[in-house]
């Protein structure tokens, strides 16, 4: 059974990408720009699980995940953070803001599914 | 699902799209950097990194290998500097322009399909490395794949895996059970659960973690695999990963069988078993290194977190098919109510009365509707401006010139068709100034008392339903005596010819003509600017220039706001009717018989408040039947030409102004002399819109031609006109009186008459 993703990146290029993927697998997603048109997005609904971009204007990934973590609606969603950088710093970063876990670019269709699998049930 | 399903090819055209827009938002504020260098906005800095960092994101999926090096180096160099540890300074700006430059070319380059030579840019690469991570010389991606060695010891192994998770294990959203999964995915499992940490039901905690887990795995896996499903949660949970020892052969024998049902995956990359013992020796001790407390959610990122409650300019990306489209169609509409209108006045009165309410309305909305739609074609010319200062950089460099340019109105608005025809000639602009117009080095200019650094200044501004592009050097100016002597020499004008400042500074437009000694490999680009006039007038604009020697030059490029309307002059000629564009119409008159002057060639002139204006006969260039022949008796039109000249279009009457949607004709039919494009009138009928610049040129080959319906006592012996102003003055003959008639205004006609 498809999920329901949200896919936030500043960049179409990336967004257009893990949307074809995810939908590829069966799933559902919703897209937004950055960390503040996501929240709007989710306004009040559930979603299975957010993939969203570090650096974004408006709002970045970091703060995105705080603010998910912040509302009891999604307090235990799963949220998969986008990095290039592949050293620890990031990593620690996201999780100290709450994300789940991360995936590590460059952008591979295959690792994406793999890495959604594994923090979903 | 095999690769193939996830071919990300078809994401390119986005990427370089989206690339295109990136860098000009990267060039705008990389601008900004350098003329304020003290005084740094953050945001920019924030943003060029962001821009650096979503072209390498996407390099990478697309494997553009180059790319994704360069880009990496120059986003940890933003990095750095947006976090404060490295100074700005003018050299450090300038290295960011250059590096900006070659993320440039590499895009193009990964567009083109090819690479580029990596000593071009070797250089800016290692001082970007120097600068980021105090090397010169440091693997840009580091590849972690590729340096796996592959398992020399493929037997099944049996991992003794200890799990006790944290409660931010769960409040990061992670799920013991889906670990659990995931270890099932890699071997055979037995798991123990550990329920002592759970306290009376009374007490439970939702969020807090009470089970413990001890795994054992047999599995042909490697150390990395298993610890690979704990990624996430290695500092959320205590975890002990020891291998027991190879040599239990026993457990081996038994857990062969169940393997095989369930294989192993072998396809991630396996680590000698020297290095994963090392690996997990720093996995164990790991989870004892407390992890860091969580940072404090607001004071992270204020700026962020303030910004949902801003006001936010929201929009939406759109295909122009889609936008053209509609145009199109509002155009078609815009027809068809003109149609209708039309219908109106043939009904009885009572009922059209009713109508012409309507039709009121009617016409209101539609026009309202085509202006609404007009407005999102209309774009800032910012992202043509934005390619200039590079323009800039590279030719000053070239040149060896200190120059800098100054933009202003990069937000003034103009249709998306006109955007895209801009960029040609405000380029050829630019390099003219540079090249011909500032000093040949910065010691000339010191010398004549001006400043070492020249301006440059490149403005956009509406003015009367137009769009003015003015370009503006502090330069020497024309060297007028150049000019002419170069005009003389190419036969473009003749040696005793006197000709006014402003005509001599035009000679520049003229065909053929080049003042640069030889061709520069800057301006010559086999390009005069003739042609950039011609082009500009093709978009029924104009290009204009003024110099001050010793002062500067400004170039100033008019042009319409929009190829797909026009305010038009409907007029009539013979049972024809055309269009002229308003913008060009300066006055309409019926001359009085005295005003009229035949030349001995054949061309008319009428003579205005003493200056003379040719004459041209629409009937007589498109072969229009019926049309009224005497000047006297129908309309002339006076239109301004190119460089500021006015002829006069013979034309029967004038039907009325209106708003004409422009049909191109090169698209739908064939191009033609002296008419620019078509349009559909109210009654369906088809109208050309007259193209006056190339009615001029058709006047002046035509008028050699006799005529014999017009011209009854022809002069055999005249002089013919051509095409070039070399003929503008020509010894002509009218009626009994011999006098030199100069045609256009800024011959100062007057004075030459007298003087001969």
């Amino acid at each position: 059974m498809g999920l329901k993703v949200l896919a936030v990146d500043d960049s179409k290029t990336m967004r257009d990408m893990v949307s074809f993927t995810l939908k590829g697998a069966g799933h559902n997603v919703l897209e937004a720009a950055d960390g503040c048109e996501a929240l709007q997005v989710l306004g009040g609904d559930r979603v299975d699980l957010v993939i969203t971009d570090v650096n974004m204007p408006n709002m970045d990934g970091l703060t995105l995940c705080r603010e998910i973590r912040a509302n009891p609606t999604h307090r235990l969603t799963p949220i998969l953070v986008l990095t290039t950088e592949a050293d620890g710093d990031k990593k620690n970063e996201g999780r100290g803001a709450g994300a789940t876990g991360w995936i590590v670019k460059p952008f591979n269709p295959e690792k994406l599914l793999q890495v959604v699998n594994k923090v979903c049930p | 699902m095999s690769t193939n399903d996830f071919d990300l090819d078809q994401f390119k055209a986005t990427y370089f799209e989206e690339c295109a827009e990136l860098l000009i938002d990267a060039e705008t504020r990389l601008a900004d950097l350098q003329h304020n260098p003290e005084n740094v906005d953050a945001e920019d800095l924030n943003a060029i990194f962001r821009v650096v960092h979503s072209v390498k994101g996407g390099a990478g999926a697309f494997s553009f290998d180059q790319l994704v090096g360069f880009a990496h180096i120059y986003e940890a160099l933003l990095d750095r500097m947006r976090q404060g540890q490295i100074q700005i300074t003018e050299e450090i700006v300038s290295l960011l322009l250059t590096a900006n430059d070659i993320l440039t070319n590499l895009i193009q380059a990964a567009q083109d399909g090819i690479s580029v030579p990596e000593e071009d840019f070797v250089d800016v690469k290692n001082k970007l490395n120097l600068l980021a991570f105090g090397e010169d010389d440091s693997s840009p991606v580091e590849d972690t794949e590729t340096t796996a060695t592959s398992d020399p010891d493929k037997g099944l192994k049996k991992y003794l895996i200890s799990f006790i998770p944290k409660p931010e294990l769960l409040q990061h959203a992670n799920e013991p059970l889906l670990l659990v999964r995931e270890m099932k995915g890699l071997g055979d499992l037995t798991t123990t659960v550990n329920t002592d940490r759970l306290p009376n039901i009374q007490k439970l905690v939702s969020d807090e973690a009470y089970f413990s887990w001890n795994f054992e795995l047999v599995s042909e896996c490697s150390l990395n695999d298993v610890e690979e499903v704990f990624e996430f949660v290695t500092e959320d949970c205590e975890l002990e990963i020891t291998i027991a020892s190879p040599d239990d052969t026993s457990d081996q024998a038994d857990t062969q069988e169940v393997s095989e049902t369930s294989p192993p995956q072998t396809s991630a990359p396996e680590k000698s078993l020297e290095t994963t013992k090392e690996q997990a020796v720093a996995a164990m001790q790991a989870p004892t290194i407390p992890s860091p407390p969580p940072p404090a959610a607001p004071g992270q990122a204020p700026a962020a977190a303030a910004s949902p409650a801003a006001p936010r300019v929201s929009s939406i990306r759109v295909d122009l098919d889609r936008v053209d489209r509609l145009v199109n169609m509002v155009g078609e509409l815009v027809i068809t109510q003109a149609m209708l209108r039309q219908q109106v006045d043939n009904l009885p009165p009572e009922l059209a009365a009713f109508m012409a309410k309507g039709f009121e309305d009617l016409g209101m909305h539609t026009r309202e509707i085509q202006e609404s739609v007009m407005a999102v074609r209309m774009q800032p010319v910012k992202s043509v401006f934005a390619r200039i200062p590079r323009l800039v950089r590279e030719l000053a460099a070239k040149l060896g010139k200190k120059v800098e340019l100054e933009t202003s109105g990069e937000h003034t608005e103009v249709d998306k068709t006109v955007i895209e025809q801009l960029s040609d000639p405000l380029i050829h602009m630019i390099r003219n100034s540079l090249d011909h117009g500032i000093e040949e080095t910065p010691e000339d200019r010191i010398k004549v008392g001006k400043p070492e650094l020249a301006i440059v200044n490149l403005s956009a501004e509406h003015r009367s339903g137009r769009i003015h592009i003015i370009v503006t050097d502090d330069g020497r100016g024309i060297n007028r005596e150049r000019v002419k002597s170069k005009a003389i020499e190419k036969g473009i004008i003749s040696a005793d010819e006197h000709l006014s400042d402003e005509a001599i500074d035009d000679l520049i437009f003229s065909p053929g003509f080049s003042t640069a000694e030889e061709v520069t490999d800057v301006s010559g680009r086999g390009v005069g600017m003739d042609v950039v006039r011609r082009n500009i007038s093709n978009l029924g604009g104009r290009i204009s220039v003024q110099s001050r020697p010793g002062k500067g030059t400004k170039f100033v490029m008019s042009l319409p706001l929009t190829l797909a309307v026009l305010d038009g002059m409907v007029v009539a000629v013979g049972k024809e009717k055309f269009i002229i564009s308003l913008t060009s119409i300066i006055e309409s008159l019926r001359p009085a018989k005295t005003e009229l002057h035949k030349l001995s060639n054949g061309a008319d002139v009428v003579s205005l408040r003493g200056e003379y204006i040719r004459l041209v006969r629409l009937h007589r260039l498109f072969n229009i039947p019926n049309a009224q022949k005497d000047p006297s008796k129908a309309l002339v039109v006076v239109v301004e030409i190119e460089g500021g000249k006015q002829v006069g279009i013979l034309v029967d009457e004038l039907l009325g102004q209106q708003q004409v949607v422009i049909k191109s004709l090169e698209e739908n039919y064939d191009p033609v002399d002296g008419i620019s494009a078509a349009t559909i009138l109210g009654n369906g009928m088809v109208a050309l819109i007259l193209d006056v610049d190339g009615l001029d040129a058709m006047a002046r080959q035509v008028n050699h031609r006799s005529d014999r319906n017009d011209l009854e006592n022809e002069n055999t012996d005249t002089t013919l006109l051509s095409e070039n102003s070399k003929s503008l003055i020509q010894t002509a003959d009218i009626s009994e009186e011999k006098v030199d008639i100069p045609l256009s205004k800024e011959t100062q006609n007057l004075e030459v008459m007298e003087q001969n």
